[in-house]
């Protein structure tokens, strides 16, 4: 039944235009990966408008899955060679790799990444392919209140778990949610927070939001801080003799293990609410400098240091995805603007995703195996041609990421006013890295608040206001118990430390950064 | 973040500036409470006001929380570190003046020619020394967008005064 289905996506994808979109989106994705500052998700908002025309959705998403997997392999080459991690998953990555690559080993770091990202993203995409179906028949028997509960999670668990500062993730968060009901209520028509201005009754458009937000916020953070100049590359000596896929065999017996344990706390980190790859790359890297055979050497240059986060980064793609098809829940900022992509084709990801778009579905699923496979081949061959992207000068950089940005919000929706409201919010997005501030939880609140509120006011209307059907069904109370979890989860040391008696410094965990 | 690109220095912000910035941020999430009442109905939770309405009365807690963390953190003299100075004010000054024109010349002068000046501008405001190499790099990028966007995607940019 699923192999039929799984056989039906290699189908689609297997034609030559859709194989063509494949190579694209991977060279692409890779091509923006490598260029530091731009992660995954301002990649796809840029490259929206380039998919309006296309007549079938397939190519379009098969397209944005070569560009996901292209710029999580592309962000490893900046993190190893430059150290400049392109996006927050790859900060764990840039650690011992840059040290690696410092050392003289480059090559090894660069292999272990890209090999262990596709034993990783195979392995994953093979337990979507297996859990996708009957999840998506148990996501149907959802409701509104379960869906509540589930948005709920996904916000609290992107804000506390990621980034630094509980209030200031909380304030992002109230930001996007209030960005977000900007415009005519779906429900009653009313105008809210417009000023009774026309130009935003049809709301604050997802790309021009994260357009903002990432791409004109961070080239004028760059500004700010003077980034004007390319940091020193890492030499790239040649292959050692002797060396399978520029690794030895050593090297390779050391980072089988690590791919293996990365890509286990990944896909359940991606499947789960949690804000993404962030945590289970710190996990993955925490546990290798624990316990792995190469523990001293880390701080060195550890192997199991890359192997471990690069197969866990990779690996919670294909789990950020479950959450995505079957619910309609993004977890990350990239899958909410898939979302929107999803949006444009006029698709809805959800339960009925995979009855009323069931070849779609698993065109998609079938592309992350064939990219997955054209990436290896492509990425470390082409080492040579990434090192040049690294090397293009800063200011040329980031005044064509302003021209693309421009652009894509302009080809959107065609209104220079939307122009103005992009640069408007990439001021507020300069305010926003200035003080410290994480720019996740704005785009995802932003996204997800109209549809926790929705979801709300359906279970309370189905309920007669009566706000106990949140805890009395198992599910939603079960959800609800994960939320206020993963709130107090930072500050289990400190709330420990208070138990016993004691005042500590140490106030909370803090897992990676921000976007 | 680990050191990226060469950067300046950065210092944190200024004890001022934080503080302003904090009260900015409760007065905004006054102006959404005001906003979220102000919306027509009754405050039940199915309605369209009670979203809103929480929303702000959310973010004034948050506001006070942030605004009383700073000034403690202010009044102990302790420097936050995750905060940024704000630098290189006159460039950051050129490139916003620099993005409104682009806006307001791009159906005026059409899509390359407004696009190759603001890439140079940018560029120049941005740190770059090699005003020759960004004219022709700007004028390639703008004259190739333009191309395969209205040629190749059929999306149209304004043509503007030059013959394309």
């Amino acid at each position: 039944m699923i192999l039929d289905d799984l056989l039906g996506g290699f189908v689609t994808v297997l034609t030559p235009a859709n194989l063509l979109f494949a190579a694209l989106g991977v060279t692409l994705g890779t091509l923006v990966g490598v260029l530091p500052g731009i992660g995954p998700a301002v990649t796809i908002a840029l490259l929206l408008p380039v998919t309006f025309r296309m007549d079938e959705p397939a190519g379009a998403f098969i397209l944005f899955a070569g560009i996901y997997y292209g710029a999580m392999y592309g962000g490893s080459t900046t993190s190893i060679l430059l150290n400049t991690p392109g996006e927050s998953a790859s900060v764990a990555t840039a650690m011992e790799g840059h040290l690696m690559a410092k050392a003289g080993r480059a090559r090894q770091a660069l292999a272990t990444a890209a090999i262990g990202s596709f034993v990783a993203g195979t392995i994953s995409t093979l337990l979507l392919t297996v859990v996708a179906v009957p999840l998506g028949r148990l996501a149907s028997t959802v409701t509104a209140a379960d869906y509540a509960a589930l948005m709920v999670l996904s916000l609290v668990s992107v804000t506390a778990l990621v980034g630094r500062s509980m209030v200031r993730g909380l304030l992002s968060l109230a930001l996007g949610m209030t960005i977000g009901i900007i415009g005519l209520d779906a429900l009653s028509g009313q105008p809210r927070l417009t000023f009774g201005q026309p130009v935003l009754f049809d709301g604050i458009d997802e790309v021009t939001l994260i357009i903002g937000l990432y791409a004109i916020g961070e080239t004028l953070y760059v500004l700010v801080k003077g980034r004007t100049r390319p940091g020193r590359l890492a030499e790239l000596p040649p292959p050692e003799k002797g060396s399978i896929g520029w690794m030895s065999r050593a090297e390779w017996r050391r980072s089988w293990a690590p791919w293996l344990r990365g890509a286990s706390f990944g896909f359940p980190f991606g499947v789960l609410p949690s804000g993404g790859a962030e945590l289970p790359t710190f996990l993955s890297y925490s546990y290798e400098k624990r316990y792995s055979r190469g523990r001293d050497e880390f701080g060195k240059g550890a192997i199991e240091g890359v192997a471990g986060p690069e197969a866990a980064n990779n690996a919670s793609f294909s789990g950020v995805l479950v959450p995505l098809l079957t619910l309609g829940l993004p977890t990350s900022a990239t899958a909410a603007v898939l979302i929107a992509a999803f949006q444009i084709f006029n698709l809805q990801p959800g339960p009925q995703l995979f009855d009323t778009s069931s070849d779609l579905v698993w065109a998609l699923i079938a592309s992350l195996y064939i990219g997955n496979v054209m990436l290896l081949a492509l990425n470390l061959p082409l080492i040579r041609v990434w090192v040049k992207v690294l090397q293009i000068p800063r200011p040329v950089l980031y005044a064509g990421i302003l021209v693309f940005a421009t652009l894509g919000v302009f080809s959107v929706s065609g209104n220079p006013i939307d122009i103005l409201i992009a640069y408007g919010i990439g001021a507020i997005g300069l305010a926003l890295r200035m003080y410290g501030f994480p720019i996740a939880p704005v785009i995802l609140g932003a996204i997800l608040g109209p549809n926790l509120e929705s979801q709300l006011r359906r279970a309370l209307t189905a309920s007669n206001g009566d706000w106990s059907v949140f805890v009395t069904r198992p599910l939603s109370a079960i959800i609800l118990v994960l939320a206020l979890a993963a709130f107090l989860l930072p500050h289990l040391p400190w709330l420990l430390a208070r138990a016993r008696g004691r005042r500590t410094e140490v106030t909370r965990l803090a897992v990676g950064d921000e976007d | 973040m680990t050191s990226p690109d060469v950067e300046e220095g950065t210092r944190p912000a200024a004890s001022w500036a934080q503080l302003v910035f904090a009260a900015v941020i409760l007065l905004l999430g006054v102006l959404v409470l005001t906003q979220g009442l102000g919306v027509r109905g009754d405050l039940s939770p199915q309605g369209p006001r009670f979203f809103p309405t929480a929303l702000g009365v959310l973010w004034l807690v948050l506001g006070v929380l942030y605004l009383a963390s700073r000034i403690r953190a202010v009044a102990s003299g302790t420097p936050d570190e995750s905060t940024e100075r704000l630098a290189h004010v006159k460039r950051l000054a050129v490139l916003a003046v620099l993005l409104v024109a682009y806006v307001y010349v791009l159906y005026p002068l059409g899509y390359v020619l407004s696009t190759a000046l603001f890439f140079v501008g940018a560029a120049a405001a941005l740190g770059s020394g090699h005003h020759r190499r960004d004219v022709v790099v700007g004028v390639l990028l703008s004259l190739a967008v333009y191309l395969v966007f209205s040629r190749m995607l059929g999306i149209s940019l304004p043509p503007g005064v030059l013959p394309l």
